[in-house]
């Protein structure tokens, strides 16, 4: 769906597929939600994505979330990875609040 | 007995769990408490004896699995497959649990404060699992034996093709997997419910858990249903 608008791929690799999907909802001028609502309408497979515009920082995982992902929210900052090991030496981690997103939901944060 | 503490920033996993799989009589009745855990996979897996071990933090991946006899408390989240394949003893994760908690556990309790994400209780053999908080999609998935109970809400495809395990749940189930159904709780559910919430040390009135059970249609082949159930 996405070649046929002259949407270049530089790999075969989905994951490719799945931000240039994205860029191309975004540069279509939906706001990042909107654009992560199609995202989960159309694509079909198994991920956990992480995207950043210049403004806002989004996490989203498909329906099965079989990648992991892990979550440590502080007042200073946001921290995400595939799980807790790489997060346990960051400042003031044992006060954070450490949560795994759930699937097929949108955390948006904004700069 | 003395505790014995080891303190992940310097010991390994290795070290920690050889000890753990030490002679079971110089083990019982000890407390072993691992801090700085750090997310570490693979922490007191195996155990074959009643000790009491303390996890001062967050477990990585698959915290006492294969567990027997023995006490494992974890003060913080646990990672992918916590408990799974237990056999007997008890589990106990203060904070949420990942994916495939208890998954294919055989004996023994495994109590979980917090949410508890996909596939909890995944192939269930003979044990008990219960969940203060909700359990995520797929949970109970070909469940064979052993009871699930649910104190929050549960996601889609709860108990999908059960076998007779049986799940209690008190909050909201967004779907039930095929061949699921509600039943009608006995005096015997209830009491069944009531001594779990208090082996896990939380607080409901098990009456207002409902009961779900395998319809049991899918345990003979059905030439007519053209592969869709």
């Amino acid at each position: 769906m996405l070649e046929p608008q002259g949407i270049h791929f530089d790999t075969d690799n989905d994951t490719e597929a799945a931000c240039r999907f994205l860029e191309w909802r975004l540069r279509e001028g939906d706001e990042l939600p909107v654009a992560l609502q199609k995202g989960f309408e159309e694509l079909d497979g198994f991920y956990t994505f992480l995207m950043g515009t210049s403004t806002e920082l989004a996490l989203i995982r498909d329906p099965f979330a079989c990648k992991p992902a892990v979550v440590a929210e502080t007042d200073d900052y946001v921290a995400i990875a595939s799980e807790f090991r790489s997060l346990a030496h960051l400042p003031d981690i044992k006060h954070a609040k450490v949560f795994e997103p759930a699937p097929e939901e949108m955390y948006v944060w904004k700069a | 007995m003395e505790s014995v503490i080891f303190d992940l920033e310097k010991a390994t996993v290795r070290e920690v769990n050889q000890f753990l799989h030490g002679a079971p009589e110089t083990l019982e009745g000890r407390q072993v408490t691992v801090v700085s855990p750090n997310g570490a996979h693979n922490l007191a897996v195996g155990v074959d004896a009643p000790v009491q071990v303390l996890i001062d933090g967050h477990a990585g991946y698959y915290a006492g699995g294969m567990n027997k006899h023995a006490t494992i408390i974890v003060e913080g989240s646990a990672g992918t497959g916590v408990a799974e394949n237990m056999m007997s003893g008890k589990v106990h994760v203060k904070g949420f649990a990942s994916n495939g908690a208890g998954a294919s556990a055989h004996g023994g309790l495994l109590v979980i404060d917090g949410d508890a994400g996909l596939r909890c209780g995944i192939s269930l053999k003979g044990g008990d699992i219960v969940v203060g908080g909700s359990v995520g999609s797929f949970s109970a998935f070909m469940a064979q034996a052993g009871r699930m109970v649910i104190c929050g809400d549960a996601g889609d495809a709860l108990g999908d093709s059960l076998y007779e395990a049986v799940l209690y749940v008190r909050g909201s189930v967004k779907s039930l997997g095929a061949d699921a159904r509600y039943e009608e709780m006995t005096d015997a559910d209830v009491s069944t419910v009531r001594d779990l919430l208090k082996a896990a040390g939380l607080n409901h009135d098990p009456m207002s858990f409902r009961r779900i059970a395998s319809a049991r249609t899918l345990y003979h082949w059905n030439a007519d249903a053209n592969q869709e159930y």
